[in-house]
């Protein structure tokens, strides 16, 4: 079970493509920074459908996006340092 | 209580990484874990330029860093040779290649990459941003 980490825009760096063909069905995406923007696009959506998603919460408010991004999972710091601890490896692409 | 190394790998101006990777820290401290030490590679070492001056009503992202190592006592290490490429030098590197200036002070310092690695021994995770 591996914590997967993306930090840039899907639109500006490859590495959410990078990160989606290795991701397993039983390990986590999460979204930081510029990352969270991916899911606006119908694209990321439709790729991400089948993969457990969290965004953290701090960048997604920072953005004005609670609205838009209400239906996924939101992280904490405390939780993002959780996670990573939950999870056997950590990724970041 | 678990053990962490934290690589900042990013610029901290232009990218959002460094303030990521500080705010992580903060919080995995604040949980009661050891952040073993936070390691600056790549342009990640530009958050350690003792020379940066931001404007007094702006966020200060490199006092910010300086405030967390010395409180928590937590090592701020940067790759020696990705700064030294990047124009940042400690007083000692700034004697050996004959300059006159440095801006790297403590609390941070330079190490190499063995550091990185034997920290990763004792480490539980590595988180890099």
């Amino acid at each position: 079970m591996i914590l997967h980490i993306v930090q840039y825009s899907a639109t500006q760096d490859n590495a959410l493509a990078t990160c989606l063909r290795y991701i397993k069905p039983q390990d986590t995406l999460l979204l930081l920074g510029d990352g969270v923007n991916a899911l606006l696009l119908q694209k990321w959506q439709h790729a991400l459908a089948d993969t457990q998603i969290c965004l953290l919460e701090q960048d997604v408010v920072a953005r004005g996006l609670q609205s838009r991004l209400g239906q996924y999972k939101q992280l904490s710091q405390a939780e993002f340092v959780h996670y990573t601890l939950t999870h056997a490896k950590v990724i970041t692409w | 209580m678990s053990k962490l190394i934290i690589q900042v790998n990013q610029a901290g101006y232009g990218q959002g990484s460094s303030y990521q990777a500080l705010q992580f820290t903060k919080a995995a401290i604040d949980a009661g874990h050891q952040v073993v030490k936070v390691f600056f590679y790549q342009d990640g070492v530009l958050s350690t330029n003792h020379l940066q001056s931001p404007a007094s009503d702006e966020f200060a992202l490199y006092q910010a860093w300086r405030e967390l190592g010395q409180t928590h006592q937590v090592p701020l290490v940067n790759c020696v040779s990705a700064a030294l490429r990047r124009g940042v030098l400690s007083a000692a590197e700034s004697a050996e290649n004959q300059l006159q200036h440095w801006n790297l002070e403590p609390p941070f310092q330079m190490g190499g990459l063995g550091e990185l690695v034997t920290g990763i021994e004792q480490a539980d995770r590595v988180i890099c941003f």
